[in-house]
């Protein structure tokens, strides 16, 4: 295996695959966040029935094999591969995104909504003025994890033909007959993005540790 | 004086403790009145139940005349008039300490941006927190200034009674001070307050009445001077005498 050669591999995987891998990690991080934040209100603010339903539904998207939801969609409902795979992708995440932003939202709500409604704020804007705020700025840090999760899991998207990053990569590697550089190609591209995605995340933790968020409430 | 707040046969349960087990109070108008106690006596509980942090399993709270366990009273316009300061500060930690006190002006007394900025700045500088703090956020400030923008916020919304929770618990001994003479200049302005503390020294120079519990219940309540120096009840005298001592302790140190 020569350097030259892995390079122009690496090259040639993010030149041809990334603009499609981006669009499936954005597309499904995207859907993601918004039933994310719907199922976490739902189980915040509304409980009862609904929010026990929302629970359930977390739990049964967990226990599928991720591929197989896949499936389902692309097969099941005959959509488009791509469009498969950002809805697939985007129902999974949903599932941990919306317990990132339960939880957080909880551990702001302890204090903080104790001393919103003792100044008078009803229930509603307590949630939208102060909890709201503090559990968008926290999050960011998992959240950003999340999305670096989803950057190198997007990779299932081969097993319904979508010709994103690491698709190109296994088509190397059939073509060439050759698999060693081809792989470590791919791995090295995922490396690079999703560490200094999450560096960058960990940069963000230690900034909101600094301004005091997390730590002293 | 007027009576501006009344706690009738308060009862609470948290499962199966029984926390408070019938308490009355009488809290009179522009007085300060003290609750001591040992840990677990439900003195906090007592007190978040004045203004329904809490709310009782049994029993009346009539405030300016209102009943205000009532379901039908609107719970979230008579918490305007009761301010409430908590132990930990609470400050709402993505704001500025100008914008913490700001907050309640704005979207509770619906106060425009301006009227609201005098008030909350008058309010910061009552309780000596000045110009170069404002817009520090809590995590940038110490427990005592943290303590005492709590308390400007409190009294910005201008309430007719505040509730402290062991305002001064969290704070080491010299940053104690600085709250409790904010808190002293209060009681002289004539600010009807309830105060739940340890500090027996400042109990003995501002209150006008202490109130000793244990067990859930009221034991005795009186002056200063009568609870604290000559009280009736021997369980009194046992805590306070415990107190005096730590207190004398404290002192030497």
């Amino acid at each position: 295996m020569d350097l030259n050669t892995l390079f122009q591999m690496i090259t040639f995987i993010v030149v041809r695959g990334f603009t499609l891998t981006l669009v499936l990690t954005m597309g499904s991080f995207l859907l993601g966040l918004g039933l994310g934040t719907l199922i976490s209100f739902l189980q915040i603010v509304i409980g009862g029935l609904i929010g026990k339903a929302s629970d359930i539904a977390v739990r049964f998207l967990r226990s599928i094999p991720p591929i197989l939801i896949l499936f389902i969609i692309f097969y099941g409902l005959k959509v488009d591969n791509v469009l498969a795979a950002i809805i697939g992708l985007g129902l999974i995440s949903a599932s941990y995104q919306s317990q990132i932003i339960r939880g957080i939202a909880e551990t702001v709500a302890v204090k903080q909504f104790e001393a919103a409604i003792s100044i008078g704020l009803n229930r509603w804007s307590a949630f939208a003025s102060i909890i709201v705020p503090q559990t968008m700025l926290l999050a960011i840090p998992a959240l950003l994890n999340e999305f670096a999760a989803l950057l190198k899991d997007s990779s299932i998207a081969y097993a319904i033909g979508v010709k994103e990053m690491f698709t190109l990569a296994v088509n190397l590697a059939n073509a060439r007959m050759e698999y060693a550089t081809p792989l470590i190609a791919i791995a090295l591209v995922y490396l690079g993005m999703c560490l200094s995605v999450s560096f960058s995340a960990n940069y963000i933790a230690n900034r909101l540790k600094y301004m005091g968020y997390g730590v002293a409430y | 004086m007027s009576v501006l707040l009344q706690a009738i046969d308060i009862h609470k349960l948290f499962g199966k403790q029984h926390v408070l087990k019938g308490v009355n109070l009488d809290i009179e108008e522009g007085r300060t009145v003290v609750i001591i106690g040992p840990s677990g006596s439900g003195k906090s509980t007592l007190l978040r139940c004045l203004n329904l942090l809490v709310k009782p399993d049994r029993g009346k709270i009539i405030f300016n005349g209102i009943d205000i366990t009532n379901s039908k009273v609107n719970i979230h316009t008579v918490r305007q008039k009761i301010g409430f300061v908590f132990q930990q500060f609470n400050l709402f930690t993505h704001l500025t300490a100008l914008e913490n006190v700001m907050l309640g002006l704005v979207k509770v007394k619906n106060l425009s941006k301006q009227e609201a900025l005098k008030i909350a700045k008058e309010s910061l500088l009552s309780v000596g927190i000045t110009e170069d703090l404002w817009v520090k956020y809590p995590a940038q400030l110490s427990g005592g200034q943290q303590q005492r923008v709590a308390i400007a916020r409190a009294i910005a919304m201008e309430p007719r009674l505040l509730l402290l929770d062991e305002p001064t618990s969290a704070l080491d001994p010299e940053l104690t001070v600085e709250v409790l003479n904010v808190l002293e200049k209060l009681s002289r302005n004539r600010m009807t307050m309830v105060i739940v503390t340890h500090e027996l020294g400042f109990a003995m120079r501002v209150a006008d009445e202490v109130v000793f519990m244990e067990d859930g219940r009221v034991i005795e309540a009186g002056s200063p001077e009568k609870v604290l120096l000559k009280p009736e009840k021997d369980r009194t005298r046992a805590f306070v005498s415990k107190l005096m001592e730590l207190y004398r302790m404290e002192r030497i140190k």
